[in-house]
């Protein structure tokens, strides 16, 4: 028996050394209008907000990658977050069906590890919007104005400071007049320029 | 339709879940039948009297390449979408060298201790908990090796790639090395046997 299953193995191994290729449905394949017009239509990000919320009401569906360098990670990273380098990122396995949120500092990072995602044939894969950097201005310390009107109304000021307080941030009670930078800072910033 | 079925969303995750629970027991049962319940069995692949696992492990992988390349060939399964797990040289060398001794060691590696606690042996437990303790004791101390984890990073390559042939050459190679394995197998048990080294069937003692 052992011997006719080795005579089969044999077989069809050497069958298929003159079988030719084997088939390779193109793999991953990239519509590049596709992904522009998912990028157009902003349907690659989510929001520091929609995200917050989604997390402290427990209904987030997201795995959220976090891409900076571990130290960085450990310093403060958002609740739940995994850290992984680009390289890790794209050696892992994901469930395809699984929505992945990726997030840097700024955006550059995340969106290059989103397009190397898309590549990979993951479709559900966002990017937070202005990285951690709109997460600590919008999530943690978001800047609340004194009173509730006109288009910030009372429940959205109530849920930016559950939100902010929920992720252990601060949020600043006051009016969102961006004050004109003293001339020593204008200068300091015109140098930087 | 074309395989693999679960990315390309002709399962759902609960049917796919479902389906992997079904052939996680029929490979146990499997790897049971076939002996590898019992740490005794194991134990004697390290004293060549029994080659079993080396019997089992490429069958398993011959049977599984000629059924992705034929598969593939007729069209049922696009192989650009199977994942090829990347090489990390040293990293696994190591992981290897740790593997194989814990499985000299105990005398199961972590499927057969599964398979092994399943049908109520207690060094079978000892081996999951030792391997779940494991699991989580490298859970933590990742930070600090995530360097080593990362370095002598290859890419997803094959074997072809590395022998600079075809798939298909590569392929036969394979098996016939395989063939050639099962045959030095069988004599190299008859001469360990011969030289009195410990066996399944007789002097080797461990735990039932």
């Amino acid at each position: 028996m052992n011997t006719k299953l080795g005579f089969i193995a044999f077989g069809l191994a050497l069958l298929a050394v003159v079988a030719g290729p084997s088939y390779k449905g193109g793999g991953v394949s990239i519509n590049p209008r596709d992904l522009a017009s998912i990028v157009d239509h902003e349907l690659d990000h989510v929001t520091a907000f929609e995200l917050g919320r989604s997390i402290m009401d427990g209904e987030s569906t997201y795995i959220v990658i976090d891409l900076r360098d571990s130290s960085r990670f450990a310093g403060y990273h958002i609740p739940g977050a995994i850290n992984k380098s680009l390289v890790e990122l794209v050696d892992a396995s994901y469930n395809p069906n699984q929505a992945i949120v990726l997030y840097s500092d700024g955006g550059v990072h995340s969106a290059q590890g989103m397009f190397l995602l898309w590549a990979k044939g993951y479709k559900h894969v966002f990017m937070l919007k202005g990285g951690l950097r709109e997460w600590q201005e919008e999530v943690l310390h978001p800047v609340i104005p004194p009173r509730s009107k006109g288009r910030v109304g009372a429940d959205s000021v109530q849920l930016l400071k559950k939100m902010s307080l929920f992720f252990h941030g601060s949020p600043a009670l006051r009016l969102q007049i961006p004050e004109r930078p003293r001339l020593q800072e204008r200068e300091k910033m015109r140098d930087e320029c | 339709m074309s395989a693999p079925l679960y990315p390309n969303g002709f399962l759902s995750e609960n049917a796919g879940l479902a389906i992997a629970v079904i052939l996680g027991i029929a490979f146990g049962f499997f790897l049971e039948r076939g002996g590898l319940g019992s740490a005794r069995k194991l134990a004697a692949q390290f004293y060549l009297t029994d080659m079993t696992v080396f019997k089992v492990m490429f069958t398993a992988i011959i049977t599984a390449m000629l059924g992705l390349f034929w598969l593939s060939w007729l069209g049922i399964l696009d192989l650009a979408q199977v994942h090829v797990l990347p090489t990390y040289l040293v990293p696994q060398a190591v992981g290897g060298l740790i593997f194989g001794a814990g499985f000299m060691m105990g005398g199961y590696c972590p499927g057969t201790s599964c398979v092994a606690a399943s049908i109520g042996r207690r060094d079978g437990y000892v081996h999951l908990l030792g391997m779940i303790a494991g699991i989580f004791l490298f859970g933590e101390v990742f930070p600090f090796l995530r360097q080593f984890y990362n370095s002598t990073s290859l890419g997803p390559i094959t074997l072809p790639q590395i022998l600079g042939v075809s798939p298909n050459v590569a392929m036969f190679l394979i098996v016939a090395a395989a063939i050639a394995g099962f045959s030095l197998a069988t004599k190299v048990e008859r001469w360990a046997e011969h030289r009195g080294f410990p066996s399944s069937k007789g002097n080797l003692s461990t735990h039932p």
